[in-house]
C-alpha cells in the first residue's frame, strides 16, 4: 500500500482536517459507579476513561507524607484498542513511563497539602487509540479529578502538536503519529498560560520549534474551553437536581 | 467496593432475604435491568458494553485473526477447527482493590471460566424433557460452547480463524460473570468474518485469500447456541440471582450455571466456602436453567431489535451512532 500523502495540495490532513484544526472532542463525566470521581473522553477514535479514587487511606505505610497526600498512577491499554490485537502486560515500560508523566504532570497541580497522609489514585483506561493517547490521559485525568472534588490550582489541558510536511499541525492521529513526524505533546495551565509537561520523541528542526509551541499552546485553550464547557454544564444539572 | 461488611449489614441483608426482600427492594429471583449496546468499538470484528443497573460495566471485543491450527500432540485433533482465545480483564477503574496486581487471580478465575465453557470440546448434558432442537445441538457437537469451530478453519491443517475474545471489565457492581457472559454472546452475535477463497495450487498446497468486502461478511455460525451464565448466591438457607457487592459479601456458596438457549447445561461451577445441600443444589440448577433460557430471549430481541434500528437508520441514510459512555 503506498503511503498516503499527510497533507494535501489543498492544505487538507488525511482525515480531512485543517492543520490548526482538533479533532472531535467529546466527553461526560461521572460514569462510574463505584470511583470518587471518573471521566470519558473521546479525541476522534481515541478514547480514554479515567477513574479517581480518594483521598483515602494510603496503602503502603512506607510512602505516607505527613504533610501531603500522594499521588499514584496506574495506565491500562486494552488489547483491542489498536487495530492489531496486542496484550500489554502491566509492567510495559512504555505504559508505566506515560504513567509517571500523568503524574508529574499533576502533582504540582494538585493542592495536596490539603489532604495529608491520604493517597489519590489515578486508574486510566485506554479503550481505543488512534494517536494522542497521553494528551487524552492528562485531560480525562483533569476532569475526573475535578469530578471527584479534588482540590487543584487550574485545570490542565494537554494537546499534541507537530511538523506534518510543511506545516504545524495539532492533534495528530495514529497515522500521522507513526509516520516519520515529529510530535510534542505539551500540557498547559490555562489560567497562567504556564506549562507543565513537555514531552517529545522525535527530531524536529529548532527554528519550527516556536511554530509548534504556539501551535500547541492554542490547542491546549481550545481544550480548555471544551471541559470547562461540559464541567459547568454538569455542575448545573447537578444544582438544578439538587434544588428541587 | 466495599471489602469489609459489618456484622449489623450482614444480619440486615440476611433478614432482608428470608423475607423476600433485597436491599435494593428487589424480591429474590429479580435481575437487575441489563443494559445491551453492540458495535461499541470500531477496529474490531465485533464488540457489545453490558450494563446492570447499579454498576457492573463490562466491554467485550472480539477480533478476528488469521493463524496456524493448534493441533493436540496427543490426540492430533484440532487440525480441521479453528480456535477461540478467551481473555478476561479487570480494570482497576472498577473497584479499589484491583490495582497493580490486585486483579490477578479474578482474572485468571474468570479467564479459565469463560475458557472451559466456550472454547473446550464439551459434551452438553441434555435434560429428559429436552425437545428435539436440543438433540441437534448436540449432535453439532464441535463443543465450543456451541460454536462451530470447523466453519473457522480455511486451510485444513495450516491456517484457520482465530477469535479473540476480550472481555474488560470497566466498572464493578456485583455479578461480574454473568455479565462478561451475556457481552461475549452479544459480541459473538455482533462479530463478522471476512469471506474467504482457497485456491487449490496443486500438490496438496492451498493458497488463500482474505476478501475485503465490508458488506459481504460471515456471521460465526453456531453462536444462536453459546451459553450465558446464571450465577446463583447462596444466603442463609435461600437463594438469589444477581448479586449486588453487599450481597456478594454475604454469600455462603455460590453457584455459577451455564445454560444455552435449549435448556441444556453447558458448565457449572461452585465457588465459596460454604456447602450447598443436595435438593437445594438440584433446585437451584433447575432455577438457573430456567432463568438462563428467559434470560437468553430477551438479550437476543434486545440484540435483535438493536439491529433492527440500525437498518432503518442506515436505510433512511441517518447516521448510526453508538453512544456508548453517554447513554445515560
Amino acid at each position: 500500500m503506498s503511503r498516503a500523502e499527510l497533507l494535501s495540495p489543498e492544505g487538507l490532513r488525511i482525515d480531512g482536517r485543517r492543520p490548526a484544526e482538533l479533532r472531535k472532542i467529546t466527553s461526560t463525566t461521572c460514569v462510574l459507579s463505584q470511583a470518587d470521581g471518573s471521566a470519558y473522553l473521546e479525541h476522534g477514535n481515541t478514547k480514554v476513561l479515567a477513574a479517581v479514587y480518594g483521598p483515602r487511606e494510603a496503602r503502603h505505610r512506607a510512602l505516607v507524607l505527613h504533610d501531603r497526600a500522594i499521588l499514584n498512577v496506574e495506565l491500562n491499554v486494552a488489547p483491542f484498542s489498536t487495530g492489531e490485537r496486542r496484550r500489554r502486560s502491566k509492567n510495559d515500560k512504555r505504559l508505566l513511563e506515560m504513567a509517571s508523566f500523568v503524574k508529574q504532570t499533576f502533582e504540582p497541580v494538585v493542592i495536596a497539602t490539603l489532604y495529608p497522609r491520604s493517597q489519590i489514585d489515578i486508574y486510566l483506561q485506554v479503550i481505543q487509540h488512534d494517536g494522542g493517547t497521553l494528551q487524552a490521559c492528562i485531560n480525562a485525568t483533569t476532569m475526573a479529578l475535578i469530578d471527584a472534588g479534588i482540590a487543584m490550582t487550574d485545570y490542565v489541558c494537554a494537546c499534541t502538536a507537530g511538523w506534518v510536511e510543511r506545516e504545524a499541525a495539532i492533534d495528530l492521529n495514529y497515522i500521522e503519529e507513526s509516520s516519520d513526524t515529529s510530535e510534542v505533546t505539551i500540557a498547559m495551565l490555562p489560567k497562567s498560560s504556564k506549562i507543565t509537561l513537555t514531552q517529545m520523541e522525535s527530531r524536529l528542526h529548532v527554528d519550527k520549534l516556536e511554530e509548534v509551541f504556539r501551535l500547541a499552546g492554542e490547542g491546549c485553550k481550545q481544550m480548555y474551553e471544551v471541559m470547562d464547557k461540559t464541567i459547568r454544564d454538569r455542575a448545573e444539572d447537578l444544582a438544578r437536581k439538587m434544588a428541587v | 467496593m466495599p471489602s469489609l461488611i459489618s456484622p449489623a449489614e450482614r444480619d440486615y441483608i440476611l433478614k432482608g432475604i428470608e423475607c423476600n426482600i433485597r436491599a435494593d427492594g428487589r424480591q429474590r429471583p429479580d435481575y437487575r435491568e441489563v443494559i445491551l449496546e453492540t458495535g461499541v468499538i470500531s477496529q474490531t470484528s465485533g464488540s457489545s458494553r453490558v450494563r446492570l443497573a447499579g454498576g457492573t460495566d463490562v466491554l467485550v471485543s472480539v477480533k478476528a485473526d488469521i493463524g496456524p491450527v493448534l493441533v493436540d500432540p496427543e490426540t492430533g485433533e484440532g487440525a480441521d477447527k479453528g480456535q477461540i482465545i478467551c481473555n478476561v480483564e479487570c480494570a482497576p477503574s472498577a473497584s479499589q482493590q484491583f490495582e497493580g496486581r490486585g486483579a490477578d487471580e479474578l482474572n485468571n478465575e474468570l479467564t479459565q471460566m469463560m475458557t472451559r465453557f466456550l472454547s473446550h470440546n464439551t459434551t452438553t448434558l441434555s435434560t429428559p424433557s429436552s425437545t428435539t432442537s436440543s438433540s441437534t445441538a448436540a449432535s453439532n457437537n464441535n463443543g465450543a460452547g456451541g460454536i462451530n469451530l470447523s466453519k473457522l478453519c480455511i486451510i485444513p491443517g495450516e491456517q484457520c480463524w482465530i477469535l479473540y475474545v476480550d472481555a474488560l471489565v470497566l466498572d464493578y457492581g456485583g455479578n461480574l460473570v454473568d455479565a462478561v457472559f451475556m457481552g461475549t454472546r452479544a459480541a459473538i452475535f455482533d462479530t463478522r468474518i471476512p469471506k474467504t477463497e482457497v485456491q487449490d495450487l496443486g500438490d496438496g498446497n492451498f493458497d488463500f485469500e482474505v476478501l475485503d468486502d465490508a458488506e459481504d461478511t460471515e456471521v460465526v455460525e453456531g453462536r444462536e447456541d453459546m451459553p450465558i451464565c446464571v450465577t446463583l448466591n447462596k444466603i442463609g438457607a435461600r437463594h438469589i440471582v444477581d448479586a449486588s457487592p453487599l450481597e456478594e459479601l454475604c454469600t455462603e456458596a455460590k453457584l455459577v450455571v451455564a445454560v444455552n438457549r435449549s435448556g441444556e447445561l453447558c458448565g457449572l461451577q461452585k465457588g465459596q466456602d460454604g456447602g450447598i445441600e443436595p435438593s437445594l443444589l438440584l433446585e437451584m440448577i433447575q432455577f438457573g436453567k430456567t432463568l438462563g433460557q428467559t434470560l437468553i430471549k430477551q438479550l437476543d430481541a434486545k440484540i435483535k431489535a438493536e439491529a433492527e434500528a440500525d437498518m432503518i437508520k442506515r436505510q433512511n441514510g441517518q447516521p448510526v451512532v453508538k453512544l456508548g459512555f453517554f447513554a445515560q
